[in-house]
């Protein structure tokens, strides 16, 4: 008994840092893709920081489309470009651009709707003071809107957490191809609910770590929350 | 000090600034009047260079500066304040970070902005709350913290549109002090917008009254005060409260279960020194009742205040003139 427990958690590790892998390099290349896009989307919008109008309404489009688009087919139209990225098509590595791409507009949209929420009196002050947009965007914008970025980023994690472990099973590994393998393929029960909790404490401790840093911040700055 | 020439501004039909001419002089507190929706705020925007006007054109002092543009722009408008109804703060920073604000982008070094921040404090006289979040300030502090800010570049025109709106009568009275107080030590042009005349009447010299996006009156608030009016003037001007600014002192008589802690309780929400002229607690049936004579120094408003307040205690009370 206790050796077999043994053997699912030897089973699990190596899938375990490759969906890790696979998290972090999309949470971190959809935030490099999609925090410009937010900060456009927003400042760009009527009655924002530079209206353009017409600019704005074709970038909404775009990044509707890509986000209505279903992951699986995603993934297959990538293939293309993840091989011309990483080399190959199957693998870990591979699987960050689809990732990455599909959790782009997700990430745009919110950052785009944290920014709105940003008090436009207090952008008005801050111009009145001399501000350039710039400073306006990094200074203002962003800070006033910190808690609302941080659920968000919260959001975005756990939801690639999930397509991570979808591109597994297409060739990705991680967690995913490892249920898919065993619990699907070979009936190994176990390994399978071994791995969907591997999922789940992940999903629950970034969930943690987000509302705590929300909590640190309304703490700080003179609001409790709960 | 601020000269308009036959300024316009039209929102999508709305013509929320209609062809105003006006002078406002160096070294005095001007107040613009209106009802809600006359124009007031827009006029104020156009001041400050926050909007463009359609038509017309905007000089400080000589120099004309409605048609600047970036970094002209931007310094242009750090020679001018503003305070607001809702105040303005950032919540991400702390008091001593949002005073620094202006300076920061100015790429001011960080010790000049501590020494500036902290002179500002003091002016303002919250040097004490240096580090706290800006959500543990009371409307006033926020209101000081906001004028201490918009002071950072030593402007020479500070703008307050309706910045004592939010603000009960006895803080009203004080936010109003230290505007006049400031004014007077650094030689400021004050534009003072507002809907209540009690603050027109308290602080400024001259006063603009606007009614539909134009000027109706345009006159030194002594003679507004001092011959009948017509029309929106004397709508604005005859519902005057005068009583609502004007400190008085005033003698209660409190019966009830009062005690001690009540009248400390009055004292830090309504920020007056309560005195006790005589006063006493009996026991009558196993409960105390006590029986005070109270002086306090307050306006009209707060008084009533008091006594709503007091009564709904289940205290009787009884405005004894002193
Ligand atoms: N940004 C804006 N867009 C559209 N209409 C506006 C805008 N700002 C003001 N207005 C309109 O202009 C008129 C004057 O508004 P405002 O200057 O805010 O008045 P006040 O400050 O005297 O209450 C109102 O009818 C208002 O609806
Ligand atoms: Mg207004």
């Amino acid at each position: 008994m206790l050796n077999a427990a043994y053997n699912i958690l030897l089973m699990l590790i190596e899938p375990t840092l490759s969906t890790l892998y696979m998290v972090a390099g999309a949470t971190v290349f959809s935030l490099i893709l999609g925090f410009p896009l937010g900060i456009l989307l927003c400042v760009t919008s009527a009655g924002n920081l530079i209206p353009q109008i017409l600019f704005n309404k074709i970038l909404e489009k775009i990044t509707n489309i890509l986000r209505s688009f279903p992951f699986i087919i995603l993934m297959i139209i990538v293939f293309p470009l993840s091989r011309f990225i990483v080399g190959t098509s199957i693998g870990t590595a591979a699987a960050i651009v689809p990732l990455s791409i599909a959790a782009m507009p997700f990430v745009a949209r919110i950052i785009k709707s944290a920014l709105k929420e940003v008090n436009p009196e207090i952008i008005q002050a801050a111009k009145v003071m001399g501000s350039s947009n710039r400073q306006i965007i990094f200074k203002v914008m962003l800070p006033e809107a910190y808690p609302a970025l941080i659920a968000g980023i919260t959001l975005t994690i756990i939801n690639i957490i999930g397509y991570a472990a979808m591109a597994g099973s297409m060739g990705g590994g991680g967690l995913g191809d490892l249920a898919i393998r065993y619990g699907y393929q070979r009936f190994r029960l176990d390994v399978m609910i071994g791995a969907v909790l591997v999922i789940i404490i992940m999903v629950e401790f970034v969930q943690f770590l987000g509302d705590k840093m929300v909590h640190t911040i309304m703490k700080r700055r003179g609001l409790e929350i709960k | 000090m601020i000269t308009l020439r036959n300024i316009s501004k039209n929102y999508e039909g709305v013509q929320a600034v209609d062809d105003i001419s006006l002078k406002i002089h160096p070294n005095t507190v001007h107040g613009i009047m209106g009802r809600s929706g006359a124009g007031k705020s827009t006029l104020v925007r156009l001041m400050s260079l926050l909007e463009c006007p359609d038509n017309g054109e905007v000089f400080f002092n000589d120099c004309r500066v409605d048609n600047l543009k970036g970094k002209a722009l931007r310094e242009r408008r750090r020679q001018l304040g503003m305070v607001f109804q809702n105040f303005n703060l950032f919540l991400s920073r702390n008091v001593f970070s949002n005073v620094a604000y202006p300076l920061e982008i100015a790429g001011v070094d960080k010790r000049s902005i501590q020494n500036r921040v902290y002179e500002l404090l003091d002016l303002v006289e919250l040097s004490s709350k240096i580090e706290y979040p800006i959500n543990r300030l009371s409307g006033g502090q926020k209101q000081r913290i906001a004028i201490a800010r918009a002071l950072a570049h030593h402007p020479k025109i500070l703008f307050c549109d309706e910045a004592t709106s939010a603000l009960d009568p006895q803080t009203t009275l004080t936010i109003l002090q230290l505007i006049k107080d400031i004014q007077n030590r650094m030689n400021l042009t004050v534009v003072m917008i507002t809907h209540q005349m009690e603050v027109v009447k308290e602080i400024c010299a001259f006063v603009s009254i606007i009614d539909n996006g134009k000027v109706i009156k345009n006159e030194s608030v002594q003679n507004l005060f001092s011959f009948p009016h017509t029309g929106t003037a004397h709508e604005l001007i005859s519902p005057l409260r005068y009583s609502d600014v004007i400190l008085k002192k005033q003698r209660l008589h409190l019966v009830g279960n009062t005690t001690e802690d009540i009248l400390s309780r009055l004292a830090k929400i309504y920020h007056t020194n309560v005195n006790i002229v005589t006063g006493s607690i009996r026991s009558v049936n196993n409960k105390s009742v006590s029986n005070f004579i109270i002086e306090l120094t307050i306006s009209e408003g707060t008084l009533n205040t008091i006594i709503a307040d007091l009564r709904s205690q289940k205290i009787s009370i009884e405005v004894l003139h002193a």
